[in-house]
């Protein structure tokens, strides 16, 4: 009875605490969905509710939809790249010792402490080499190259959280090596995939300073980059309404991941940081 | 020396060979060169910042439906431009027509970004008719690198309805910068929501935009004539900073200007709650009028008379990357003549680029356009090496120096005590 | 092969090296990706920003070996030496705040109670939200003409903040809106090194007659020892290296009191063009940086080297969405 009691204040002191606090970490969120569509600027008149911000957002410029498909074929690059490099790299990590091992972690590890907007002169100057400079997968290598440590860490305390017995199982079964990553192991590490790749999405998804500076021709840029410009008027002045239509439309798929994929990644980081 | 010139690109490029198999893959995202084959209609990049882009898409928009030769046009955000193009011109890919912000323009054409093109603009026959501000600025030891593109210019802008209310009567000119100091106080007096003058408090580009203007009015000068030394501590300039400092302490100047970058200035005017905003022409474009808000349009006076203006915005050239440079200036050609600035500017009550043209049928119907046109006659376009790093940029030493004139203690002491940094911002 | 026919007695060392050889080569293969996007994409551009360094290095034009003027230029540069101590001050700050509000937010939801999941994504979301996006949604809301904070504080009864007008009031407002992005993801670091405590652990030590706050010391504290050294590293590389939160929010503002290191870099190279010094200042920031690592990794090292791992793992996360 008195445990139940105890049970019951403790109860009423969580939700005392955490739906204030809940209020205002969405409270900013909220209100710029509702200033979105809520004020003069939304109605191109007297104050009330419109989507007036919407619809200058998608007759931006070569229109949202470039816009998007953009965005998209950056954070595909980016999330497929990651993926596949950092479980491949990962595997590596935890598998196998070669020369060299320490000192690629190393120079992975480097990349966290160089401030971005310096290493990416001589980058551009780089993907010039390759012919990359105004493409929109040389924007998403590029994300990828700075999602790489954590996709690396995170994959290979991943696959180090793997018993090998299962492995060898399938080594044994006659699979290859790489089969044995493909069809065996893949499914335990899946949790800390869901991680690396969501992450990979946001950082491509919210990416401003690369496209900006790699991209030379305008039907190429990316949402960020079109909405800052739509937004900009003559010394800062700033178009609020689409401001904030601008920040939806950059949040809602990025909040929408994290609400649908919550499970998954709150496992991946468990399977990955911890038990490894 | 040649050889440390190549030897890190040629590194680069070896770096780049080793690993040139690796990533084959990656070629499908090579861009293709714009420029058209002989015969072929050229399509010409053209890049411009956001917030004077609107105006280049107009003629962008009127040139290519009547041309072979096509301009596509690349928005850049403002606040990124200077990067942008660093980077681009870094990498020799630069678009084939940059507009830059006038101010811009003497660094740039030190940088070798654009292509000379003195003889080709000596050949219009309506040369001398070019915004002279902006023609001196895209100007070095007689080598023309540039044309007027767009014009900003600052000016007053006031709600007539609340001066009438404030018993001032909204037709009269401003004789000078201490009626406006008085006339704005009485508009603050109306109550605690209303504001007498508003202007850009947090943005160094923009407070000399808009006081620098009154320096000139008042007889004094802001730079020296080479723009290597500030002459802001001058008895004329300190005046000016005087008097807009009393309004701040009075109140007829609200306390967000302070903080005021430029993000709301429009808004806040909009509002039409305010008497001044101290600002430019893009306000008739940007701000709509309603029951509360009628926009009159003023010069800015000196401490006891006088008139004067700052012509900024936009001016045009040949990039140095540019292939195409003919097909390039055909549209800039264009871009000056009648048409463009009289049925594409002027119909859209944008101002003309050509003092010739300033008087026109589509700028006659608007009082306040005509009076903007004439204020450019009294006009002015500082020319300063360093003048982006010194005024523009937020970091850069004037605006601590403007703040502290504008609403410290003493202006006098600000502005003199900055004197150092500022010269030395311009002079390296 | 021929040395296995000739001594058998060796051919089990050979076997075992040809063996070590095949597991090196698949390793490498593996690895493959990650090697080409780290030395094309990062190692050559560095060794390239290196070499600008050492030189006076225009737009447009020959660069010019100059070494070691751009070094020598760091000492005179005053808006950079006054960044150094404003960048300590943020990240001291900071590491504090995250590792405060990240615990007590991790203590909040670690048990399972009906609703918990919603608090969970409710203070996780703000993370989602990319960093330029949260620093101008903060702007809006800190503009009292525009947003509505002034409005509720004017509600309260209290004077109306100038939320950046000052250099103090500016400071909190940027730690408040990095708070809000950042300590959701703190947050769940913790919970996670919160789950991995054995739930026994503290069932012996209530029935031993520990309180809340015995157990919260001595037991919850040191067994999170190595998520908490792991923020403590994330939280220093991050906030050294901040530059987003500060470029859109006050801009350096008001007059030059919340420049960073980082904000300054950017200025030589995009403001003044001069690449070189721009680049001298990301070489000495990155030496910098991986000296305090190393420092703290020497630190921790003894602990427990699964420690160290797991404080790899997600030094990773936190400093890659820091930097966004």
């Amino acid at each position: 009875m008195s445990a139940r009691t105890r049970r019951g204040a403790a109860n009423t002191a969580f939700y005392a605490t955490a739906v204030p606090l809940a209020i205002l970490f969405l409270a900013p969120l909220v209100w710029s969905g509702f200033t979105s569509v809520y004020g003069s600027r939304a109605t191109g008149g007297e104050p009330g509710f419109g989507v007036d911000n919407y619809l200058r957002l998608v007759e931006y410029g070569a229109g949202l939809e470039t816009y998007v498909v953009n965005s998209v074929i950056v954070a595909v690059v980016a999330v497929v790249g990651t993926l596949v490099v950092s479980v491949l790299g990962g595997y590596a990590f935890s598998r196998f010792s070669f020369p060299g091992k320490n000192l690629l972690f190393l120079g992975a590890l480097a990349i966290l402490m160089v401030p971005h907007p310096t290493i990416l002169i001589p980058i551009y100057q780089m993907l010039r080499t390759f012919g990359l400079q105004n493409s929109l997968i040389g924007v998403g290598l590029v994300v990828v190259m700075f999602q790489l440590p954590f996709g690396l860490f995170m994959m290979r305390n991943a696959f180090d959280g793997l018993p090998r017995e299962l492995e060898e199982a399938a080594l044994i079964d006659g699979l290859s090596r790489f089969g044995a990553l493909r069809r065996v192991l893949l499914r335990g590490v899946t949790p800390a995939m869901v991680t690396v790749g969501m992450f990979a999405f946001i950082a491509s998804w919210n990416e401003f300073l690369t496209p900006l500076l790699f991209l030379t021709n305008g039907d190429s840029f990316t949402l960020p980059v079109a909405l800052v410009s739509l937004r900009s008027g003559e010394f800062g002045a700033i178009d609020l309404g689409a401001l904030q239509a601008g920040i939806v439309v950059a949040a809602v798929p990025c909040l929408l991941i994290f609400i649908l994929l919550q499970r998954h990644y709150v496992r991946g980081f468990t399977a990955g940081a911890v038990r490894g | 020396m040649a050889s440390t010139y190549r030897s890190p690109r040629r590194a680069v490029a070896w770096g780049g060979a080793l690993a040139a198999s690796a990533l084959l893959l990656t070629a499908c995202g090579a861009s293709t060169p714009e420029e058209g084959a002989d015969g072929e209609p050229a399509t010409v990049t053209m890049w411009a910042r956001a917030s004077t882009a609107s105006q280049s898409q107009l003629l962008v928009d009127a040139f290519n439906a009547e041309h072979e030769t096509q301009i596509d046009l690349t928005v850049v955000p403002t606040d990124n431009y200077l990067q942008k193009v660093g980077v681009a011109a870094g990498a020799d890919e630069l678009p084939c027509v940059l507009a830059s912000d006038v101010v811009y323009m003497p660094n740039f054409v030190r940088q070798n970004l654009f292509l000379d093109v003195t003889d080709r603009v000596e050949a219009l026959e309506f040369a001398d008719a070019l915004v002279p501000g902006h023609m001196d600025l895209g100007t070095e030891d007689g080598v023309i690198y540039s044309v007027p593109h767009t014009i900003g210019m600052s000016a007053i802008f006031q709600n007539d309805v609340l001066l009438e209310r404030a018993g001032i009567d909204p037709s009269a000119e401003l004789g000078s910068l201490r009626e406006l100091a008085d006339n704005a106080a009485a508009v603050a007096a109306l109550g605690p929501e209303f504001s007498g003058l508003y202007y850009t408090g947090n943005n160094a580009g923009s407070i000399s935009f808009t006081h620098f203007p009154a320096i000139w009015a008042s007889g004094g000068e802001a730079l020296s004539e080479d723009g290597t030394e500030s002459l802001l501590s001058s008895d004329e300039s300190v005046e000016v900073f005087e008097i807009f400092n009393e309004m701040f302490v009075s109140g007829a100047t609200p306390d967000s200007v302070r903080n005021e970058s430029g993000a709301t200035r429009n808004d806040v005017f909009a509002t039409g709650n305010v008497g001044y905003v101290l600002a430019s022409n893009s306000v008739l474009e940007a701000v709509a009028e309603n029951e509360a808000l009628t926009i009159g349009v003023q010069g800015i006076p000196g401490v006891d008379g006088g008139v004067s203006t700052y012509v900024g915005g936009d001016v045009v050239g040949i990039s140095s990357s540019c292939d195409t440079p003919d097909a390039a200036w055909e549209f800039l050609e264009w871009t000056l003549g009648e048409e463009a600035q009289v049925d594409v500017f002027a119909q859209n009550n944008i101002l003309s680029v050509r003092t010739d043209l300033a008087d026109n049928e589509f700028s006659a119907e608007d009082p306040r356009v005509v009076r903007l046109g004439e204020l450019l006659a009294d006009g002015r376009t500082p020319k300063a090496l360093n003048y982006g790093q010194t005024f523009n940029d937020p970091n850069g030493p004037a605006l601590t120096a403007f703040r502290e004139a504008l609403f410290g203690s003493d202006a006098r002491a600000a502005l003199e005590a900055s004197d150092d940094a500022i010269n030395s911002s311009l002079a390296n | 092969m021929p040395s296995s026919t000739a001594a058998p007695e060796r051919s089990t060392t050979d076997r075992a090296r040809a063996r070590r050889r095949r597991e090196a080569t698949a390793g490498w293969l593996y690895a493959l990706p990650s090697a080409v996007i780290i030395v094309i994409l990062f190692l050559v551009p560095l060794g390239l920003a290196f070499w600008m360094s050492l030189n006076d290095w225009p737009l447009i034009g020959r660069p010019e070996f100059n070494a070691p003027d751009n070094y020598a230029a760091i000492g005179q540069n005053q808006l950079f030496l006054d960044s150094v101590g404003f960048t300590l001050k943020y990240t001291v700050v900071t590491t504090v705040i995250y590792l405060v509000i990240g615990l007590a937010l991790a203590l909040l939801v670690q048990n399972a109670r009906p609703g918990v999941g919603f608090f969970r994504t409710a203070f996780l979301l703000p993370s989602a939200v990319g960093l330029a996006s949260a620093s101008l949604l903060f702007y809006a809301l800190y503009n009292n003409d525009y947003g509505p904070l002034g409005d509720i504080f004017g509600f309260f009864g209290l004077p109306v903040p100038d939320f950046l007008g000052t250099p103090d009031n500016a400071f909190a407002s940027t730690v408040v809106m990095v708070t809000w992005r950042f300590a959701g993801f703190n947050m769940i670091i913790l919970l996670t090194g919160l789950q991995a405590i054995p739930v026994e652990v503290y069932e012996a030590a209530r029935a031993d007659g520990a309180n809340w706050w015995q157990i919260l010391r001595q037991i919850t504290l040191p067994l999170l020892k190595p998520t908490i050294a792991l923020i403590l590293v994330l939280t220093i590389t991050g906030s050294i290296l901040a530059f987003e939160p500060f470029y859109v929010l006050t801009a350096g503002g008001p007059s030059n009191s919340t420049v960073t290191m980082v904000i300054t870099m950017f200025r030589e190279a995009f403001s003044l063009y001069d690449l070189g010094s721009a680049a001298a200042i990301a070489m000495v920031l990155l030496v910098a940086l991986v000296a305090i690592n190393a420092l703290q990794l020497a630190l921790f090292r003894d602990r427990d080297t699964a420690g160290r791992r797991r404080f790899f793992g997600r030094r990773a996360a936190i400093t890659e969405e820091e930097r966004r």
